[in-house]
């Protein structure tokens, strides 16, 4: 009776992740993101032009034989820049992320594990970051430190920072009056291991799908300020810039603005429907 | 019951109906006798004894008036004055009746010499001084008659008075506006300022006392500072704006097949080159201008950022300038290796690190990126610099770049396009350029008066500046600009407005 029950016990575990890419939504962002990471890692090598070599005799031909998607008004491919700006895309999201999630995790574990002063002064700090509009803010912080990429991903860590913080606090709310922790807590063991070794892995879920949904609008963050000339700098392609320059040569070359926006759409869909997927797999109500 | 609420929807859906055609009628009228501009940039100043800015041309010129007035072909005719030249060092010069500014103020034979004198006094620091070149004084010989006296003979005297140092300002308002005369300028022009808001709307009202009679077409210039040229060239395809500046060249033939507008397009007589700084490393070794030069092929910019438009260029005479233009002239030939042999025996590390300074033009920026491309095949390593429009005549005065764009709107007269740049004194002299060979040429060029002579003293000049290299002369932009099919109006080779005759069919 007792190993029938186990068994029941362990199977739900097992058919909950195994949703995750039968149910069609999350299939489908997991199998874009793949492709997406894919071409970000390898495409790069397999095409035959490099991004940022100019043809200055083959400028601005439509998708043929020689160039699958063309090639922009300097005459450098189009599928190659497509394919290195995936790398910068992906660089650009799991930088902002990454680097918001090393900062804002901790400030908001502390700060809702401890309360009081510290939880005010943090948050605090994080609502003047929430009081501007993301994109605003991030423009805000290139056009003060220049464009480049690296401040293009240190704007957008600063916009993702008090989103993650706030998540990562409302966890730690949610835990630090469980059972569990008093325990801890009576067994002698010091406040920042019981952070480390019961708080934080408890929080994890909501961080991650937090996470992934960012990831989604940091890669849109990035596209919006390449686009407007505050992002990434030429010549090194990024789905914003390659618009940017796509914007002169509407009436000429269409393609040029169509593969750059499929590329940036396709992808946020991917990580948002991976996020969706995310939350719905470990929805507590399972 | 039911009909009376039927009636009364009906009337109010009538009334719905009506209401936006009796709205339009008295806008349609209004908007008839105003002009919406689309030009890249707010000007600097509006003060023609300061104004340097590249982007100013399109405002100055309804604003303010001239002494003498130069028409699309380069002939001179009277502006504000007629004159007469009594001797190669006198130009007597008589005013018209009754003429006023734009404060009620009267333009006479004073207020012309305080103008001129504020030109050329040093105290003031304006650039205006060197387009006066060898003047000695003005004098005042009657209420409407004054006289201009040179120590050198200056051919390009009259057409240097039909540009910005012929305009004639009210020097009431000098004195009392002091530094906000370059926000509230105060001048002579068919219209006068209204209204200036900051890269948004500058807006001029039409000026009744205006010498030619208030027979403008247009009753409003509004000019609109909109950078981007593909928001210029839609707002033009809505018709917000009926004449944008600065269309971009690839559009050229897409529009010609849209009868709602008309391109208008001439050979400028300015000049599209990028000044190398050379009071420093590592361009004021002149082997090194000379290995840049010769790693960048002009005929590459012609075709991939000017899609055919304009002309290839190697010096600074343009074909626009008939009489001085050098056919014969060829610059360093394009030759990628050889310019990394010249480079290499500089003896200078290779790669050379060197900043290209642009504004954020898609034009300039593609210029950018293709001299990045071939001078890095000589051993350069090119970063790219973008400002805004507003920020280069400062980088430019301030020498802070390696390689910046120093485009020149350019003058009727040969002078105007080489004196103030390669002079070593020049006002234009960004290149920080000294030679001992084209400073007395260019000086003396300007004191001869037969053309021919001219021609070949400037075609010599040209050779050396090829030589020497201080600038990169890449193109002669045609001046290109639109406006809706129903305006008429006169372009002009030096791309400014002078919009008086400009009216709607």
């Amino acid at each position: 009776m007792s190993s029938a029950l186990a068994r029941v016990a362990l199977r739900p575990e097992r058919s909950a992740w195994w949703r995750l890419l039968t149910e069609p939504r999350s299939a489908l962002g997991v199998l874009i993101a793949v492709v997406v990471l894919l071409a970000a890692l390898f495409g790069p090598m397999l095409s035959s032009y490099t991004p940022e070599s100019p043809d200055f005799l083959a400028t601005l031909a439509p998708p043929s034989g020689m160039h699958w998607l063309g090639t922009d008004d300097l005459g450098r491919d189009v599928l190659a820049r497509i394919l290195y700006g995936a790398r910068v895309s992906l660089l650009v999201g799991l930088s902002s992320v990454g680097a918001a999630l090393l900062l804002g995790l901790p400030i908001g574990l502390v700060s809702g594990y401890a309360g009081g002063w510290t939880d005010s002064v943090l948050m605090r700090c994080m609502d003047v970051l929430l009081a501007f509009p993301g994109i605003l803010l991030a423009l805000g912080i290139t056009a003060a430190l220049g464009a480049s990429l690296s401040n293009t991903i240190l704007a957008i860590a600063v916009v993702n920072l008090p989103v993650l913080a706030r998540v990562a606090r409302g966890q730690a709310l949610a835990v630090r009056g469980l059972d569990f922790v008093t325990a801890e807590r009576a067994l002698g063991f010091k406040e920042a291991t019981i952070l480390w070794r019961c708080v934080l892995p408890n929080t994890l879920s909501p961080i991650l799908v937090q996470a992934s949904v960012l990831l989604a609008s940091s890669i849109i963050t990035e596209a919006y300020l390449s686009f407007l000339g505050l992002g990434v700098q030429p010549p090194i392609p990024s789905w914003g810039n390659m618009l940017h320059d796509a914007v002169g040569f509407l009436d000429q070359a269409a393609w040029l603005a169509w593969f750059p926006g499929a590329a940036i759409f396709l992808t946020v869909l991917a990580f948002n429907l991976l996020g969706d997927g995310l939350r719905d797999r470990l929805d507590p109500r399972d | 019951m039911t009909r009376s609420i039927d009636v009364s929807r009906r009337a109010v859906i009538g009334a719905a109906l009506a209401t936006p055609v009796v709205l339009r009628a008295p806008t349609a009228r209004a908007q008839a006798s105003t002009l919406n501009i689309g030009v890249v940039s707010d000007p600097v100043t509006l003060d023609p004894a300061f104004s340097a800015s590249f982007f100013e041309t399109q405002v100055v010129y309804n604003l303010h008036e001239t002494l003498l007035i130069a028409h699309p072909d380069g002939s001179v005719t009277p502006g504000l004055a007629s004159y007469t030249m009594a001797d190669p060092l006198t130009y007597n010069f008589t005013l018209r009746e009754n003429l006023t500014f734009h404060d009620g103020t009267p333009l006479d034979a004073e207020a012309v010499r305080a103008n001129i004198e504020r030109y050329n006094d040093p105290a003031t620091g304006s650039i205006r001084r060197a387009d006066y070149g060898p003047f000695k004084a003005v004098t005042v010989t009657g209420p409407r008659t004054f006289t201009i006296t040179l120590s050198a003979p200056y051919a390009p005297l009259p057409l240097v008075l039909t540009n910005r140092a012929g305009m004639i300002v009210s020097p009431a308002a000098i004195k009392s506006l002091g530094a906000d005369f370059a926000s509230h300028a105060v001048g002579a022009g068919a219209w006068k300022l209204a209204s200036w808001t900051k890269n948004s709307e500058l807006v001029l009202e039409a000026f009744p006392g205006y010498w030619q009679g208030a027979k403008q077409g247009f009753q409003r210039l509004v000019f609109h500072s909109l950078p981007d040229e593909t928001a210029r060239l839609a707002n033009l395809r809505s018709g917000t704006l009926q004449l944008i500046d600065s269309v971009p060249p690839q559009a050229v033939a897409t529009l010609a097949k849209e009868s709602a507008i008309k391109v208008a397009q001439m050979p400028g007589v300015g000049f599209n080159a990028f000044a190398f700084n050379c009071t420093r490393v590592p361009f004021a070794d002149v082997r090194v201008r000379q290995a840049f030069t010769a790693a960048v092929d002009p005929s590459v910019v012609q075709n991939v950022v000017y899609f055919g438009t304009g002309q290839v260029s190697h010096g600074p005479l343009s074909p626009a300038i008939g009489w001085a233009f050098d056919k014969s002239a060829t610059g360093i030939k394009p030759d990628a290796a050889h310019a990394k042999s010249l480079l290499q025996a500089v003896g200078v590390t290779l790669p050379v690190a060197v900043a290209i300074t642009v504004t954020n033009s898609p034009q300039m920026v593609r210029i950018a990126q293709i001299l990045q491309a071939q001078a890095g095949q000589a051993g350069f390593k090119v970063e790219i610099k973008q400002i805004d429009a507003t920020s280069l005549i400062t980088v430019l005065r301030q020498r802070d770049f390696d390689l910046c764009m120093a485009p020149w709107s350019g003058r009727y007269d040969p002078d105007g396009n080489m004196f103030f740049y390669f002079t070593n004194d020049g006002p234009n002299n960004f290149a920080g350029y000294h030679s001992d060979i084209v400073t007395p040429l260019l000086t003396q060029a300007r004191s001869v008066t037969v053309q021919s002579e001219r021609a070949a003293l400037y075609h010599k000049a040209q050779a050396q500046l090829i030589n020497d290299a201080p600038m990169l002369f890449l193109h002669f932009d045609a001046i290109l600009q639109a406006a809706t099919a129903k305006l008429r109006w006169t372009q002009y080779p030096d791309a400014a407005f002078r919009l008086f005759d400009a009216h709607m069919t």
